[in-house]
């Protein structure tokens, strides 16, 4: 056969072949290949694809990475850096996407990471009702929706907020909790309003179901819960003022609680955030995946809480 | 005393099936498309996961066919796993023999990777996707299209439109 002949099968390669040699590609040269032709286009925008070159590129990386935030030149940028390089190089860095036409929100802050993709709000997180998703490796900016519940509903009380990958239905979700205190402020807390906003749907809904509604509690972790093995987790309290750990399954979408060890004393301890708690409860089997964030995960102490 | 007795209980089969390996270690037949019958070592051959499951199914003590991959091919292939069975040889000989091995023109590129996809050997597969890729890398599509003869189906606006919502992969 004619090189020629054989060279016109390569537009029709097999799919796993396509995709393993798209998997060794940069995400810059991968996004010229969508426009090569259709097939390619295709394939490439397929989520099979999109968790393939993932898996490639935590493999490629190993370290986990740390996100800054910084100013240079007057311009917001994002830079990584390898976490355990005492040098601190930059690995890449990103200009911030709030330039331009979305410059009328230039006070921007991280919710969290999850896959490389960043959740953003603009204002503080805890009382923000504008949120973003960034993918800075292929720079798309998209804006939620504005959540169904508003702090005209329940009063200004601050609001905490999840954002993880549940795998099962390939999709992205934020998940919004928002106390309810009841009158006076001493009188306890109620159950929080949980609303969840899946990238599928790309629609907030409300947990209305009995079986998902999350229990009576506060949370009182600041930042970011952990995401773990399809779900967040949070340090809350109950009622009786009881430390314990809210886990949201990002799948089955309910809530279930895992009990804190009985620790000496909770005012003098900083506990570095719920992640301990959720490697401490599945053990070994946690998995390194590649957060990236700028909050310092921490579990804030009931005492503070109390202030 | 647990351990010493199974120790005595395990050790003495596991020997007979070293041996049995050792000395099975022989060579098996693989027939190309184009009919040419090549003998190879066992643990050669192994390497493509496809041809090990017929072994370990019993399956490969004729002529083991492969319709899918021609003498010319397969003689490259086989020359790869030859170099490939003691994967703890000098990591920078083995480097510079996978670099060289896989200089070859697109045609050539091309039957490898189907035929170590169809074979299922891993490190292959990989090998010659790399090279690919490298070859993708730093083009423009015009000039990939061009490289790999694949016939563009987008109209001009529909290549406008993605150009468009990510100019910034396509400048320079």
């Amino acid at each position: 056969m004619s090189d020629s002949k054989k060279s016109i099968r390569w537009g029709y390669l097999p799919d796993e072949i396509l995709t393993q040699i798209f998997s060794f590609l940069p995400i810059k040269s991968i996004i010229i290949c969508t426009s090569v032709s259709k097939t390619w286009k295709s394939l490439i925008q397929n989520p099979t694809f999109i968790s393939t070159h993932l898996h490639h590129s935590h493999n490629k990386i190993k370290n986990n990475l740390l996100l800054l935030r910084l100013s240079r030149n007057d311009k917001k940028v994002y830079t990584l850096h390898k976490e355990g390089d005492l040098d601190f190089t930059e690995y890449t860095s990103f200009d911030s996407p709030f330039h331009g036409p979305h410059l009328q929100h230039p006070h921007h802050y991280v919710i969290d990471t999850c896959n490389g993709l960043l959740c953003l709000s603009n204002g503080s997180p805890n009382l923000a009702n504008k949120l973003f998703l960034w993918n800075p490796c292929v720079r798309k900016l998209l804006q939620f929706p504005i959540p169904r519940v508003t702090f005209d509903i329940y009063g200004m009380h601050p609001a905490s907020f999840g954002f993880g990958f549940d795998p099962k239905t390939n999709d992205y979700k934020v998940v919004r909790i928002l106390p309810i205190f009841s009158f006076p402020l001493d009188s306890g807390i109620s159950r929080p309003v949980v609303e969840v906003f899946s990238l599928s749907t790309g629609e907030w809904r409300m947990l209305s179901a009995s079986a998902s509604l999350p229990p009576i509690c506060a949370i009182i972790s600041s930042g970011p819960p952990a995401f773990a093995n399809g779900a967040l987790h949070w340090i809350a309290i109950t009622n009786d003022n009881k430390p314990f750990v809210s886990v949201f399954d990002l799948g089955d979408e309910v809530f279930r609680q895992i009990q804190l060890p009985e620790l000496p004393s909770y005012s003098v301890r900083m506990v570095n955030s719920a992640w301990v708690v959720a490697k401490w409860c599945v053990g070994d089997s946690l998995f390194g995946f590649n957060v990236f964030t700028d909050f310092i995960k921490y579990l804030i102490l009931p005492a503070m809480l109390a202030l | 005393a647990i351990q010493s007795s199974r120790f005595s209980c395990v050790g003495f089969p596991l020997a007979y099936i070293f041996l049995a390996c050792k000395k099975k270690s022989m060579a098996l037949k693989l027939k190309s498309s184009d009919n040419k019958i090549f003998e190879v070592e066992e643990l050669v051959a192994v390497q493509s996961e496809t041809i090990k499951s017929l072994v370990e199914d019993g399956c490969a003590n004729n002529v083991i066919p492969l319709p899918n991959v021609d003498s010319k091919t397969l003689e490259l292939v086989l020359d790869w796993c030859k170099n490939h069975v003691d994967v703890k040889l000098d990591e920078e000989k083995l480097k510079e023999y996978e670099d060289k091995f896989i200089e070859v023109d697109l045609a050539v590129l091309y039957d490898l990777l189907m035929a170590a996809n169809y074979l299922n050997i891993k490190d292959l597969l990989n090998r010659a996707s790399q090279k690919v890729a490298d070859m993708l890398k730093g083009k423009k599509p015009e000039q990939i299209r061009e490289t790999f003869n694949i016939v563009n189906d987008f109209s001009p606006e529909e290549e406008e439109e993605i150009r468009k919502e990510n100019l910034w992969a396509f400048e320079e």
